[in-house]
């Protein structure tokens, strides 16, 4: 402590004045970065404003080739402008317009111009390119693109999966796989995530070997992915994966069966709906849900009577929706698990349906006998009451009329 | 006399120093940050969270005490938030004036059928409710607790999704912040417990509807100074501190936790000053203590705007608050400092606090009184203590620069250049008298709390589209 009170005591004078020439050149510096990114900026979105405004005018003519390509070629805004128009457009057209466009791009040398800036280009302007390349979507981008993953910077790393992501193209994704799977691609954040759900969605066959070769927190980025696109495309191997070791890998499937065949689906989800993990019996049992058969019911009474709180609430939705909700109370009513009957009429009151239940019940329509109409009824009665006496409220406590 | 003078001017010097050097590496370490979490920025796709089947459902849970004047907007804002499957919780903390009475006009409330078990121990609740119009709109309705943990620890209990988020009554919601500030959640799902967003200050903006259509900064000094005051500590202290995983707070205004590690935390203490400050001490405390691998994160592009104190006095209130919050925080947790067991928190996070937050006040104070006597006593030369003053008034003034460049460079809210120009002048004003009035509303603070005075004193609002319209601020 001596020697920097020492230290203070000798050489304070002459830093605090080193000090001050730092902080004076520091709020230069940062006063003159911010001024100055107002004013580039500025000029960048006039410049851009106006390239655009010319090529939306002349937008037909120009990708008919009626006005000649080498007008507009060397100028670099009109160029910009109508790669931008060009890509934005494409985001938002069919195949055979995207086809269109892409072959405009290919024809004027554009595509070929994006792709040498992704190799020529630095920093954040090869950044820029790779995505720009990717929303081509041109098969012929992959590569450039792929090549990419292996630069050494982070960001242009993160750019290149960006631009894979936009090409949405198969090859894109296995060509990231590779990597993933070999250890050589790991970003932070959902932006690889993203990108393979991407390229995997409209074939997600694509993610199962790789599923089976990877380990650790490969496996469980893969299995996040497969959770998103996991479709009923992946045929008996969607069942094979529901007994996988990773609960998220068995959410997974739950989910995509939900979009099966009922006699398909049922003995898996039936399974996955005991499973130790809680959100994976949510899924099986919401999926299960969604068919509204009366097969699936003693699944669900089984669910509504779960120790989780948000299985019961998600089983208690779909039995709400059963085809036949009075004979469902009935059943709910037969598990003499009180929390089950709560749950059952919360989820009847948050829908709307409980005074519904309770007039059907009232009006005695004959599908059930009168006297089962009845002691339904007070069950009902009984159970909302318990909900008020678990609250400690009055069962028939109005809204005060000012308060 | 004069060794111990030249003793403590040496002390506050190097303290001083310490306290500046810190401030430049958290804006370095915020400047970096935020560079890489906007180059991740694009690549979100919010509607691909918004129609993943596996975004979790969120509770908003809206504390109220006598929020007469803001509430429905309020709530009709939590209500436009984008995102799949919410719930909002409106506690009515035992108000005396007309809020329940205008929840149940404009959202024509009806007695519900629901579970409420009180997992959490709370003041009496009187009634639940459920909204006839919306029926994700559920209005507990519970005696006074005294404090605002007690209303959230209510709205707790009747919260129904794995995921609770508490936003202040006085505050508004962004339409996307939900699925913003998900997205670092989504991401590690199995460590991520809990993720703050970025507040900013709602006075001074146009609002039409329960929106705001355009953010401008107001005229009122005292305002600015705090749109300042956020701007720093957000963009720079906690973009800073949750690089390294050393969140120790996350506002009570907007801040999203796992339900589960809140309830096995013990909810929110009752008898707390600084809840928010107070959970999130207990959460790295429980979460270190179990050995458990976690992380609570920073998110800044989800907003929260909320309605700042307009004036002096109530603006003082609330910072006297805010320190006696915090000695209320870090006294308990004292155990906690130095100890291998709570690593960077205990080492570095909360030695932090207890520096150069704590102390800060007593200790500027001090340093301010022993350089005056020494200057008085011949023992300090008047250059030195000019070019000192004119030292520590140029770095803070750099920082809070610092703090305007990364708002220009990142989320640019602010679009007037004519906004951005007061803003600058004002990181020049801050220093005097602002800076001084501030230390004394803090020392006050640590005053009324040494005396026992925790008394909840309410800040005078006007509400949301009152505070937000440029008119109120003439």
């Amino acid at each position: 402590m001596n020697s920097v009170y020492h230290w203070i005591n000798a050489s304070a004078a002459a830093f605090v004045v080193r000090a001050i020439i730092f902080s004076l050149a520091g709020i230069a510096v940062l006063i003159a970065a911010i001024l100055a990114r107002r004013k580039i900026r500025r000029r960048y979105f006039d410049r851009l404003a106006d390239a655009e405004f010319y090529v939306r005018q002349h937008w037909d003519e120009i990708v008919a080739g009626e006005i000649p390509r080498d007008e507009w070629r060397e100028v670099h805004g009109d160029a910009e402008a109508i790669i931008t128009q060009s890509l934005d457009r494409m985001e938002s057209a069919d195949a055979k317009e995207g086809d269109k466009l892409l072959d405009f791009l290919r024809r004027t040398g554009l595509l070929d111009r994006i792709l040498t800036e992704t190799r020529h280009l630095r920093g954040w302007k090869r950044e820029a390119a790779l995505v720009r390349l990717g929303r081509t979507r041109a098969p012929e981008a992959v590569a450039s693109l792929v090549a990419a993953l292996d630069d050494p910077s982070p960001e242009t790393r993160l750019a290149a999966v960006r631009g894979l992501a936009r090409t949405g193209l198969r090859s894109a994704g296995e060509a990231m796989l590779d990597r993933v799977v070999a250890g050589d691609l790991a970003l932070p954040g959902t932006s690889l995530m993203n990108a393979l759900i991407t390229c995997t969605r409209a074939n997600p066959r694509v993610l199962l070997p790789y599923l089976h070769l990877a380990r650790g927190p490969v496996r469980e980025l893969l299995a996040r992915v497969m959770a998103e696109v996991a479709s009923v495309a992946l045929g008996d191997d969607l069942l094979l994966l529901a007994s996988d070791v990773l609960p998220e890998v068995r959410a997974s499937v739950a989910r995509a069966l939900g979009h099966a065949e009922f006699g398909f689906a049922f003995p898996a989800l039936a399974q996955l709906a005991t499973d130790a993990e809680w959100y994976v019996r949510l899924r099986a049992l919401t999926s299960l849900g969604q068919f509204r058969e009366t097969r699936a019911l003693p699944v669900l009474l089984r669910g509504v009577c779960d120790a989780n709180r948000h299985v019961r609430q998600r089983a208690a939705e779909a039995l709400a929706r059963a085809p036949d909700p009075i004979g469902v109370l009935s059943d709910v009513l037969k598990t003499t698990d009180a929390y089950a009957l709560q749950a059952m009429i919360a989820e009847l009151d948050r829908t709307g349906d409980f005074d519904r239940m309770v007039e059907a019940l009232e009006s005695d329509t004959g599908r059930i006998a009168r006297a089962e109409g009845q002691q339904l009824l007070r069950a009902l009665e009984a159970g909302a009451e318990g909900l008020n006496t678990m609250m400690r409220l009055p069962g028939t406590r109005k809204i005060p009329d000012s308060v | 006399m004069p060794g111990i003078l030249q003793i403590a001017n040496n002390t506050f010097f190097l303290y001083y120093l310490l306290s500046n050097l810190s401030y430049l590496a958290l804006l370095i370490v915020a400047l970096l940050s935020s560079r890489v979490h906007h180059q991740h920025l694009a690549s979100l796709r919010l509607e691909r969270i918004k129609a993943s089947p596996l975004t979790p459902p969120i509770t908003l849970v809206a504390p109220a005490h006598n929020e007469e004047a803001s509430i429905v907007p309020s709530v009709r804002s939590l209500l436009r938030v984008d995102y799949p499957e919410l719930e909002v919780v409106v506690v009515n903390d035992g108000s005396k004036d007309r809020t329940l009475a205008r929840l149940r006009e404009e959202f024509d409330l009806q007695p519900a059928r629901m579970l409420y078990i009180s997992e959490l121990v709370t003041a009496p609740v009187r009634a639940v409710y459920r909204s006839a119009m919306d029926t994700r709109l559920i209005v507990v309705d519970k005696e006074a607790g005294g404090s605002k943990a007690d209303a959230v620890n209510a709205g707790l209990n009747a919260a129904t999704s794995p995921y609770m988020c508490v936003v202040d009554s006085d505050s508004m919601l962004e339409s996307d912040a939900l699925l913003r500030i998900m997205v670092k959640i989504l991401e590690d799902p199995k460590h991520v417990v809990a993720a703050g967003g970025i507040v900013r200050v709602l006075n001074g903006c146009e609002m039409v509807n329960g929106r705001i259509r355009q953010v401008r900064l107001p005229r009122n000094p005292i305002v600015i100074f705090q749109v300042i005051e956020y701007l720093r500590a957000f963009l720079i202290g906690r973009e800073g501190w949750a690089r390294g995983n050393m969140l120790t707070i996350i506002s009570g205004a907007f801040g999203v936790f796992r339900r589960d590690v809140v309830m096995s935390a013990g909810g929110y203490r009752a008898s707390s000053i600084g809840e928010d400050f107070d959970l999130v001490a207990r959460i790295h405390r429980r979460m270190l203590d179990e050995k458990r691998e976690y992380r609570i994160v920073f998110v800044p592009d989800p907003v929260c705007w909320t309605e700042v104190p307009p004036t002096a006095k109530s603006l003082g209130r609330q910072r006297a608050r805010w320190q006696k919050g915090l000695v209320d925080v870090l006294w308990p947790n004292r155990d906690m400092l130095f100890r291998r067991r709570y690593g960077r928190i205990g080492t570095i996070a909360l030695p932090y606090l207890w520096v150069f937050e704590l102390c800060a006040p007593i200790l500027e104070v001090l340093g301010i009184a022993t350089i005056i006597l020494a200057a008085a006593l011949g023992m300090l030369s008047r250059g030195f203590f000019l070019e000192f003053v004119i030292y520590g008034y140029l770095f803070a003034a750099m920082i809070s620069v610092g703090a305007v460049l990364q708002e220009e460079i990142t989320y640019r809210r602010y679009n007037d250049w004519r906004d951005v120009a007061w803003l600058m002048l004002y990181c020049f004003l801050e220093q005097f008298p602002y800076r001084q009035m501030h230390l004394f509303w803090r020392l006050q603070g640590m005053w009324q709390y040494a005396r026992g005075d925790v008394v909840w004193r309410p800040m005078e609002r006007v509400g949301l589209e009152a505070a937000a319209s440029p008119r109120t601020e003439q």
